[in-house]
């Protein structure tokens, strides 16, 4: 007959960190994602355009 | 007959039982750090462990587990995506939201169960359905970003931490930990004589057919039923809180 397995010591212990760290992880994945796509839809800045030959010459 | 978990450490030291059967509530205990029972199951799988006496389970466990883990981790991702998502909502859905979180919350403080109900579940799809967020909805993006990542590793990682052993009821196939082979109809029975779920009368039925002394569990139905079912011969045990007054 195969052994059986019995329960590891601390085991409650340790499902109760998985908990805490899957949650953690997960919400820190989600709100990254979010900053990401916040700072991507930022206004890009205003390209100045020429109006004169002054402006050309300074650009 | 029904015992507490403080009676568990003599009745293991004297009787040395060849194993104790598991079922779903204990399980969902002990893997669920907000479940009343938590503590309480944590020193009953230390003394299993310091024994090294095997944990049983049938796969009707398995699927009662993770539906208990589905309901509970819905209603902590509903709190959670109305957390980032506070700003973009408006109208009876941000009341929705808003409401389920001061109750889910209040429940916690009691501690309280905060697993919620089918229905429960099913209206708050039909409402966050309705809510588009670039090429999702509000749903989807419940699902896939917070209960998925949460929802999907639980089992393993119980299974694993609690090495749990299965008793089969394959046809013609009578497990070494297997008396009789339990049937449907039994199952059935259970569930008209005491009017608990299908779920549970399958994983009872499989207990009261198994040669496993002992239970676990967190639920006083079931614990009441099995009592009874097996006549004194099988011993429940039970969180000592679960009958304290």
């Amino acid at each position: 007959m195969t052994k059986l397995g019995v329960p590891k010591k601390g085991a409650v212990a340790r499902l109760r960190k998985l908990y805490n760290e899957r949650r953690e992880k997960t919400l820190t994945a989600i709100r990254e994602k979010q900053n990401e796509k916040v700072e991507k839809t930022t206004e890009a800045p205003v390209k100045k355009i020429a109006k004169s030959n002054h402006d050309l010459e300074s650009m | 007959m029904i015992q507490k978990f403080s009676a568990l450490e003599d009745y293991t030291k004297k009787q040395k039982p060849i194993g104790f059967f598991a079922d779903t509530t204990i399980l969902f205990s002990a893997s669920h750090p907000s479940d009343i029972f938590n503590t309480e199951s944590e020193k009953a799988f230390e003394i299993l462990a310091d024994y090294s006496v095997p944990t049983f389970a049938s796969v009707n466990v398995r699927a009662e587990f993770l539906e208990n883990h589905r309901r509970a981790y819905i209603a902590d991702s509903l709190v959670d995506f109305l957390e980032d998502n506070e700003k973009k909502l408006a109208g009876p859905l941000l009341l929705k939201l808003q409401t389920h979180r001061k109750s889910h919350r209040k429940k916690v403080d009691e501690g309280r169960s905060t697993k919620l109900d089918l229905n429960q579940i099913k209206s708050f799809r039909l409402a966050l359905s309705e809510f588009a967020l670039e090429n999702r909805n509000g749903w989807e993006i419940l699902c896939q970003d917070y209960l998925k990542p949460q929802l999907t590793p639980v089992w393993d990682e119980t299974q694993i931490e609690f090495d749990l052993n299965f008793i089969s009821t394959r046809a013609n196939d009578l497990s070494p930990f297997l008396d009789k082979l339990p049937s449907w109809e039994r199952a059935v029975e259970i569930m008209g004589e005491y009017g608990i779920a299908s779920a549970d009368a399958m994983i009872l039925n499989m207990f009261l057919c198994s040669k496993i002394p002992a239970l676990l569990t967190s639920d006083l139905e079931l614990a009441a039923c099995a009592a009874r079912e097996s006549r004194g011969e099988k011993y429940i045990f039970v969180p000592d809180s679960s009958i304290e007054v």
